[in-house]
């Protein structure tokens, strides 16, 4: 009963806590808009330079454009259309303003009106509105998942993989464009098909191809909504790494003065399958005469400074695999998966490592404590490694209440954010954890800081010890008084 | 969410969190706690009596409680 | 008492630190599928577990675990688990398992001296003889880091069962009776092997009585130990009424009726004058010993009594096995014993033994003959199965420990005895010393009572205890403590360097084929497959049904022609052979190949035959001079298949065998290899799917490579079976 009682009143200290959180979690969902909306014709694109980067296993497209407000009002909201398709891969939005980089925030959330359309919104809400006829240099930068696929879907062991990927040449827009080109970038120069389109102007047929980028236009003036489909077939012979989900846990220890994190990855290879089945003679033939293959073979993960005890397993256990390199200027884990990860084929893992406290922890002023974390590590790999789903789950020491948290993530990726109760070793009322669960994100993005501060009364620091002691005690007590009852059942009269 | 934390992570920079007892000395007061407590309470268990309850189970108890406490993180369970 | 439980927990201590090299694993076969089950229990609840039907193996058939297994080992880890959860100490429950064994072996190190102990006034017998339980390596094989198996906790259930016994025995007391009765009752939910209790007990009563030291202290112990231990047995599903049914529970009820007689006839001999008694006496128990006989010749021929099952008789004729379930012999732990296995399992327990068997003789109480008795019968069955070593341990440690505490006793104290006490020692001791005791001690102190000499024999007895815990870490850290999934071999620049095929294998199965895809492996690997790959096997180590592991002997023994029905038949999706030819790993499939093909002809003598797997001179070969059998096997082509390719033209060598390989590789055309891990020691081919076009296969895979009219040059197997 008493326990209930402590529990309850904890979860409140929580929610009391959790204030903060929960008002963030109502913005980052989407608007809710009448089904018939279409974004006012309030702006004209002046200019627009979309550049696609298909460099990476992922694709990162940067539109650059010169906004001009036509309408008689001032305006604060541009809006990006987005297939629905694309809308569900799409992540790590971020807009700035390209003249002036110290102008605030501009909010980009997904606006939702018609679940059934096929076209959706990406409002960007300005930090202050637009006068009329005045003009803005806005960048906005987006990556997409799950873009491409494998042509040939599948191939040898010993074949180049080559990608494919559909775009539309006329950057999407919901305002009218006067002038616009499309820069598509790529990791080689080995593009052997892509969509021909007539020229204008001086140029006779688009695109223009120089080394390793293609460039179609620039267009003359297009409307609102037009599009042109174009595809293109490249050579990528690397893996096309695909984190379903990655959950990372940080486990702050004050007792300890260390902060544990573990992450477990779901891996995919999303290239090209294997039209033969896996030949191991070759593979090792092609260890020696051409090492270059498409499939997944190493992952180097360079963590923070100070890094120890790392580990490396899988549902079966250990893997012997691995190297950890840990020295004042680095600490780079380099695994090896059991067995080469080909297209199709799954490999989920787990790693995990140990840091002092004071590398991430610090006392505050105010009495509290904040921590500073990556918010995102993950493997460093030249093809670059995208991620579907990812929880971070920072669990506090128990009894941790007052959570805030801030982390410098784009906010359209974050799905939800919440405080849990999460009950392991020596816990009596479970520790408090910070769940952030978020989407489509990319290795660009490790490195990225999550803060949060928190307190904890020195009362819940000794929690455990006093369990303990109250334990022990109990136990003395109890053969103190059996030891006695004995004795009376001895004494004779 | 709140952005003035940066700053507040900013402003605390000369004071990180060290703990009471480092990592590399935590095995050693572990075991020197537990075998006190251990002993403190084989002593109390020989010798079973109200004086002693004060004089021996709570000290024994309380080197126990922070000896267990200890040797779980030395055995790298950080509590 | 305590300085004893310190001593003890030192020594258990030994088996953890030497899993230190390798991770924490379960190892071999059988502890893998225990922590299956185990993961199954404490998954699902007690009730689930015990209706437990397993569709993953012995597809198609299945098999209900729960009513077939010895749960004690699994509730066991269970409990532990949920106590230990309770505690605020949520420990992963392999990490239970896996230490489950160095735990039980503590335990057994402190049965080992409270059993002792009731066999000697001397303490330090139980010292020494929880001391040798500790280390020995008869029994450390068993209790390592890992070894997950029933036997962790059932030598514990073991020695602590005859503790009990001994005490209930000394006492005639019911509460030790009944005591005994419960830990009876844990072993037999525990091991198979409780039969050696089932069976020692009545022959330890039997003996006494037959020494005329029939008492009611022994008629307590044992009816007590009887009714509660069988009622208690008979509550495990997967005994059930085997202890009224079967001939190995027959001795323990033949003298529990024997008792009531004797019992009868005592309370008879006190009601009537002796000469009466003597007549009826006669009379009465020729009566009764024919109706009993008559009784049981009655019973086993109408079927109430089972005969004595094969592995039973494997027990007393060493020959039985081979011939008649090869299944049985083909497990190496099954052979008869060579006798440098005991040398190497036990060391110089193994020539104190008879010294202590001895000293029991001298006293010979009721425990003494009990000691007696067990040393007999396990010295028997150790030399009949490599196995049964293990229950012969705890007999040889306690033996030892007896006889090094007498002679460290004897020459351990420095004092020469008084004339009376030397009167009183020679007694004790037996000795044929002269009456004269006033003479002897008027001469200067000689023989074992100078200083030197007993210096002498200290400190000899103390070089051979160190010799002997050398030893046992030696054979512990070398033979014992390889975890068999996970191989470690030196580099030239003497790091450690680990070969973890076995895991790479299972691990792709077990993320890069559908859920349900049907494995087909020889049994070994079986539970393996279940624990680590988590797909559905053909057979595994539970080996309950003859039949259907003959069955995949057949496919593995017989062409691709006659394989590839078997397989489809079976659902087979993919086919798992382990290959140690690249590495020279000796516990391969073609070294267990002839295993494979003796089961199946003990099915299908006239498909598969064992000679034609030889050469005309009688070799076992795989090279160029393989008979064709050999080479058209289905298990000869998925070992070698591809394998020349690793090789320059005309030089691959199984390094195994160190054979030098035909130049022209096998070729399958039913299978196709779809994973082989980085030391070639797992291979896994996929069977391929009926042929589009309708083609036979090896037509099909002739006209991929190339030939269409492949001449049929390939000898077709003795009868095709065709399912279409």
């Amino acid at each position: 009963m008493k326990t209930s009682a402590v529990f309850s009143t904890f979860l409140s200290l929580l929610s009391l806590g959790s204030a903060a959180s929960s008002e963030r979690k109502s913005s980052s969902t989407s608007t809710t808009l009448p089904a018939t909306f279409k974004p006012p014709q309030v702006f004209k694109n002046s200019n627009l330079v979309h550049v696609i980067s298909v460099e990476k296993n992922y694709v990162k497209e940067n539109i650059n454009v010169l906004i001009e407000n036509i309408d008689k009002t001032a305006q604060d909201e541009y809006f990006v259309p987005f297939t629905a398709d694309q809308m569900s891969r799409l992540g790590g939005v971020e807009v700035k303003d390209r003249k002036d980089s110290s102008a605030g925030p501009f909010i980009a959330e997904a606006v939702e009106f018609d679940q059934e359309s096929d076209i959706q919104y990406l409002r960007i809400r300005f930090p202050k509105p637009l006068a009329p006829g005045a003009s803005q240099t806005l960048g906005i930068t987006y990556y997409l998942l799950k873009a491409y696929k494998p042509l040939p879907a599948s191939i040898k062991q010993e074949e180049q993989q080559y990608l494919f990927f559909s775009f539309s040449a006329y950057c999407p827009s919901a305002y009218t464009t006067s002038k616009q080109k499309t820069e598509v970038k790529f990791p080689t120069s080995n593009i052997p098909d892509y969509t021909k389109l007539p020229g204008s102007g001086d140029v006779k047929e688009f695109p223009q191809k120089q080394g390793s980028k293609l460039t179609y236009g620039p267009f003359d003036e297009k409307p609102a909504g037009a599009t042109q489909p174009v595809s293109v077939r490249f050579e990528f012979n690397k893996p096309v790494t695909h984190v379903s989900r990655l959950e990372r846990d940080i486990e702050v220890s004050h007792w300890g003065g260390n902060v544990a994190f573990e992450e477990r990855y779901t891996l995919h290879h999303r290239g090209a399958n294997l039209s033969a089945l896996f030949n191991r003679v070759k593979w090792q033939q092609a260890q020696y005469y051409q090492p270059n293959t498409f499939a997944l073979k190493e992952m180097k993960f360079p963590l923070r400074v100070g890094s120890a005890d790392a580990y490396y397993t899988d549902v079966i256990g250990n893997v012997s695999t691995s190297r950890f390199r840990s020295n004042k200027r680095e600490a780079l884990l380099e695994i090896k998966p059991r067995y080469p990860v080909f297209g199709g084929w799954k490999y989920p893992f787990t790693i995990g490592w140990n840091s002092d406290a004071k590398n991430f922890l610090r006392k505050t002023a105010t009495g509290g404590f904040v921590l500073n974390v990556p918010f995102l590590e993950g493997p460093r790999q030249q093809e670059g490694v995208e991620y579907e789903q990812v929880q971070v789950r920072v669990i506090l020491p128990e009894g941790a209440e007052n959570v805030k948290y801030h982390t410098t993530i784009p906010t359209q990726s974050i799905i939800e954010a919440g405080v849990e109760i999460h009950r392991t070793y020596l816990d009596t009322l479970g520790r408090t954890a910070l769940v952030i669960k978020a989407r489509n994100l990319l290795d660009d993005f490790r490195g990225r800081e999550l803060t949060v501060t928190y307190d904890y009364p020195l009362m819940a620091s000794l929690r455990k010890p006093l369990v303990i002691f109250g334990s022990a005690m109990a136990v003395f007590v109890g053969a103190w008084v059996v030891g006695n009852l004995e004795l009376k059942f001895a004494t004779r009269k | 969410m709140d952005s003035s934390l940066h700053e507040v992570w900013q402003a605390a920079a000369g004071s990180p969190f060290v703990p009471t007892v480092g990592k590399s000395s935590q095995f050693l007061v572990a075991f020197i706690l537990l075998l006190l407590g251990f002993s403190l309470g084989g002593a109390f268990a020989l010798n079973r009596s109200v004086v002693n309850l004060p004089v021996l189970a709570v000290p024994a108890a309380l080197a126990l409680a922070f000896g267990v406490v200890y040797m779980f993180c030395a055995v790298g369970v950080y509590v | 008492m305590s300085l004893g439980f310190c001593f003890q927990s030192s020594f258990s201590a030994n088996p953890i630190l030497l899993f230190a090299g390798f991770e924490s694993i379960i190892h071999e076969f059988d502890p893998w599928f225990n922590f299956r089950a185990t993961k199954y229990l404490v998954a699902n609840g007690f009730y689930n577990f015990w209706d437990w039907f397993d569709d993953r193996t012995w597809h198609p058939l299945g098999r209900v675990t729960g009513g077939t297994l010895y749960p004690g080992l699994m509730v066991t880890s269970g409990v532990i688990y949920h106590a230990l959860r309770a505690l605020t100490i949520p420990v992963d429950i392999r990490n239970v398992c896996v230490l489950l064994a160095p735990g039980f072996s503590g335990l057994t190190a402190i049965a080992a001296y409270l059993l002792t102990n009731e066999m000697t006034p001397s303490p330090s017998a139980g010292l020494l003889a929880a001391l040798f339980m500790g280390i020995a390596p008869g029994y450390i094989s068993r209790s390592v880091a890992g070894s997950y198996d029933n036997e962790a906790i059932a030598i514990f259930l073991l020695v602590f069962t005859f503790y009990l016994w001994i005490k209930a025995l000394k006492q005639g007391s019911m509460l030790w009776g009944a005591l005994c009765a419960l830990f009876y009752g844990y072993m037999v939910a525990s091991w198979g092997g409780y039969a050696f209790i089932t069976c020692l007990l009545p022959l330890h009563a039997f003996v006494l009585v037959c020494m005329g030291r029939y008492s009611t202290r022994l008629y307590v112990a044992y009816t007590t130990w009887y009714a509660l231990g069988t009622l208690a047995s008979m509550q495990i599903p997967f005994v059930g009424f085997l202890p009224v049914k079967t001939s190995e529970h027959m001795p323990a009820l033949g003298i529990f009726g024997f008792l009531q007689l004797l019992a009868f006839l005592d309370y008879v001999r006190s009601a009537i004058p002796s000469r009466q008694f003597q007549t009826f006496l006669w009379l009465f128990a020729g009566a009764a010993f024919g109706l009993g006989l008559l009784g049981l010749v009655i019973a086993t021929s109408a079927g109430f009594i089972a005969p004595w099952s094969g592995r039973f008789y494997s027990l007393f004729d060493t020959g039985y096995a081979k011939i008649h379930i090869p299944i049985i012999a083909s497990v190496s732990e099954h052979q008869p014993t060579a006798w440098p296995a005991f040398f190497f399992d036990l060391n110089m327990l193994i020539w104190l033994f008879p010294v202590g068997v001895y000293l029991c003789f001298q006293q010979l109480a009721d425990e003494h003959v009990f000691i007696v008795v067990y040393a007999l019968f396990g010295s028997y069955f150790a030399g009949v199965m490599v196995r049964l070593m293990l229950t012969l341990t705890p007999v040889v440690c306690i033996a030892a420990a007896i006889a090094v505490s007498a002679l460290l006793d004897t020459y351990l104290s420095v004092k020469s005895p008084k004339p009376e006490e030397n009167q009183a020692v020679e007694g004790a001791e037996g000795k044929k010393a002269a009456k004269s005791g006033l003479k002897a001690t008027n001469k200067p102190v000689v023989g074992v009572y100078t200083t030197w000499g007993k210096g002498m024999i200290v400190s000899a007895l103390a070089v051979y205890l160190l010799l002997f815990v050398l030893h046992c870490t030696w054979v512990t850290s070398n033979a014992y403590s390889s975890p068999s999934v996970v191989l470690a071999s030196r580099l030239p620049d003497g790091s450690q360097h680990i070969i973890d095929d076995y895991r790479e294998a299972y691990q792709w199965l077990r993320q890069n084929t559908r859920e349900d895809a049907k494995i087909m492996s020889w049994w070994d690997y079986g539970y393996q497959i279940g624990g680590m790959a988590d797909r559905p096997t053909l057979v595994d180590n539970n080996t309950w049904n003859n039949t259907h592991i003959a069955t995949v002997g057949k496919a593995m023994s017989s062409s691709e022609e006659v394989s590839y029905p078997i397989m489809r038949q079976h659902e087979v999706d993919y086919v798992l052979v382990v290959f140690g030819g690249l590495l020279g790993y000796s516990g391969d499939d073609i070294n267990k190949f002839l295993w494979m093909v003796r089961i199946a002809e003990g099915i299908w003598p006239e498909e598969v035959s064992e000679r034609a797997f030889f050469t005309p001179r009688g070799e076992y070969r795989v090279d160029g001079e393989a008979t064709e059998t050999m080479k058209n096997s289905l298990m000869y082509k998925m070992s070698y298949y591809n394998y020349n390719n690793l090789f320059p033209a005309g030089q691959a060598v199984d390094r195994m065998r160190g054979a030098r390989l035909p130049e022209v590789g096998p070729t399958l055309s039913t299978l196709e290899e779809a994973f082989t891990s980085e030391n070639w020691i797992i291979r896994i081919y996929k069977v391929k799917d009926l042929d589009n076009l309708g083609r036979d296969h090896s037509s099909a895979a002739a006209f991929e490579r190339g030939h269409k009219k492949k001449k049929v040059t390939k000898k077709r197997g003795p009868r095709v079976l065709r399912v279409d």
